[in-house]
């Protein structure tokens, strides 16, 4: 039976100090938040995280929509914004973070683009790929945000008290909002 | 979860060259560059340059509508072979920044619109007349194309679909222009990949349509064997000099170095570091092979069309599956004397190919994109 054991984390953004990674991370303060969030929550979080991944998803809805406009705000000259534009270079940093190489996918399908990571990575799961994370950052207001890593196994390889079997999460099936309510609520009653 | 056998059944596309396979064909087997200047006049953001790209004709339409044409012209050369039998179809739409040119200049629209990529693969879907089983975008940055492949192979396997459609397609405009000239990536003349005096890429626009199935199609099919993909930490605008991540994707296809494919179509953007890292991964791949590969590319011809660049490498790469004939770089005319490997350097003459000295059966195509994500594949000719 494979299952999804969900963790999240709450950042703000610009960071008040520099992060306990900074120096495995060129240049981390040129960062945008979707990449800090990335670092930072894995570093947070590592210690119930477990093994890292065989393969990654990056599944945030709005792409890099919030970094897109920065550039375009400063007249486009900046390439230290432009560099961020793409939503899947904030793999980059955590890469150096944790260390990890492998391969990554970085998928797009408002307002699904959670539901459609996890989706994608229920599908990969197997021999090959034994541990999947698809990884979310949810914008909750100005300057705050949400990462959000699932962890995709067989309910032997992982850890955490919330977990939820990966068929009856496919099943909701619905867009990103509908998902995140009923999954709080889910965690709620565990 | 195996690999399924996989192969691409039709394909289509459009560029700078013209609206079809056969322009594209002929422009890189004539050698003709297809770059030029571009009316930056209107732009909404000053440029204190003068920019060049290979462009389809200038419209003042938005980029979502022109992308979606583009992309119905190219699925024109694919439409028979999809719809054939009513297979249940999966669509994934490879990009990366040209849709944002939309809304990105408007200031009265806020950052928490939805991404830009889906409202162009619904519009399409909706004006193909398509309704898939399943349909996702890709945006792995130049690897999107590469890495929709990947994906799509995973979707074979798994059974739900029997058929998937590719769409690779990107637009130039002034955010991508702007941001590749802050990070000085751009050349000013022509993009001349693997030569001694390269000193940029050229910016380009494609769409491109490939039909994938799990068994071959009417036509001539060719067999995408396989799909390598990895992603490395070491920075964000360039890979890391040793090519490691590069190498790892390129060690995920069966049989490379004990089987070298007789040509590579190189990712070949032209800057320094992009093509001394692939020259550097061709000589570690293939040093001990008797006969080395041929190695070259299509960017010094239709520009670097960033998330569609690996699917037309791979409509390329069918063409001299299918001609036997081998296009060369015509814009490069020193290789680079650091670099070892057979590199097909312009040829002193009209044609810009020769018909191959040795059947090709087997062509390696790569990858390498921002964010340190690098894509192989390779593709063999199916003689069923």
């Amino acid at each position: 039976m494979t299952y999804l054991e969900h963790h999240s984390l709450s950042f703000e953004f610009p960071a008040l100090s520099e992060p306990d990674w900074a120096a495995k991370v060129d240049r981390w303060y040129q960062l945008d938040a979707y990449a800090y969030g990335l670092s930072q929550a894995w570093w947070q979080l590592r210690g119930q995280l477990g093994e890292r991944p065989a393969l990654l998803i990056l599944a945030s809805p709005g792409a890099s929509n919030e970094t897109d406009w920065n550039f375009a705000r400063t007249g486009a000259t900046s390439p230290s914004k432009f560099v961020h534009t793409l939503p899947n270079v904030r793999a980059s940093a955590l890469c150096q973070v944790m260390d990890w190489s492998g391969p990554m996918l970085c998928v797009q399908q408002d307002p699904q683009t959670v539901v459609s990571g996890i989706r994608e990575g229920a599908g990969l799961l197997g021999a090959q790929w034994p541990r999947v994370w698809v990884m979310s950052i949810l914008k909750n207001s100005a300057g705050h945000y949400e990462t959000h890593v699932f962890v995709l196994a067989v309910s032997e390889k992982l850890a955490g008290p919330e977990q939820f079997e990966l068929k009856q999460v496919i099943a909701q099936g619905s867009q990103d909002s509908y998902f995140m309510a009923w999954l709080k609520a889910k965690k709620e009653l565990i | 979860m195996a690999q399924a056998k996989t192969w691409i059944t039709a394909y289509g596309c459009t560029s700078s060259a013209g609206p079809g396979v056969a322009d594209y064909w002929t422009a890189l087997c004539q050698g003709k560059d297809q770059s030029r200047a571009l009316l930056a006049a209107a732009w909404p953001v000053p440029v204190t340059f003068e920019p060049r790209a290979c462009i389809w004709p200038e419209t003042t339409d938005s980029v979502s509508k022109v992308l979606t044409a583009q992309l119905l012209q190219a699925w024109k050369s694919v439409e028979a072979e999809a719809l054939d039998g009513g297979e249940p179809l999966g669509v994934i739409f490879a990009s990366t920044k040209g849709a944002i040119e939309d809304f990105i200049w408007n200031k009265t629209l806020s950052p928490e619109q939805p991404d830009s990529l889906t409202p162009v693969l619904n519009y399409f879907l909706r004006q193909a007349g398509i309704q898939p089983k399943r349909s996702l975008c890709i945006s792995n940055a130049c690897a999107s194309s590469l890495s929709a492949l990947f994906l799509a192979q995973r979707w074979l396997a798994q059974g739900e679909v029997t058929q998937v459609l590719v769409l690779a397609a990107d637009r130039v405009g002034p955010f991508v222009t702007q941001g590749f000239h802050s990070l000085r990536a751009l050349t000013g003349q022509r993009a001349r990949p693997f030569d001694r005096s390269r000193d940029g890429l050229m910016l380009g626009e494609a769409a491109a349509v490939l039909l994938l199935s799990a068994k071959p199609g009417k036509g001539e099919s060719h067999e995408l064997e396989a799909v390598g993909l990895d992603a490395e930490g070491f920075a964000v605008t360039r890979p890391s000099l040793s090519g490691d991540s590069l190498q790892r994707a390129c060690l995920q296809l069966p049989l490379l170095r004990e089987a070298p494919p007789e040509l590579i179509v190189a990712h070949g953007t032209g800057t320094v570091l992009n093509d001394q890292t692939e020259a550097h991964v061709f000589t570690q791949l293939f040093e001990a092979a008797r006969i080395k590969p041929s190695i070259t590319g299509t960017k010094w011809c239709i520009g670097h069309t960033l998330g569609a660049s690996g699917a037309m490498d791979v409509i390329a790469a069918c063409r001299v599956l299918e001609t036997q004939n081998v296009f060369h770089l015509a814009n490069t005319h020193e290789v680079d004397p650091a670099f070892r490997g057979n590199f097909l350097a312009a040829r002193d003459s009209a044609a810009n190919f020769l018909p191959s000295e040795r059947a090709v059966r087997r062509v390696l195509i790569t990858s390498l994109g921002f964010g340190g994500v690098h894509a192989a594949a390779t593709l063999r000719r199916w003689e069923g």
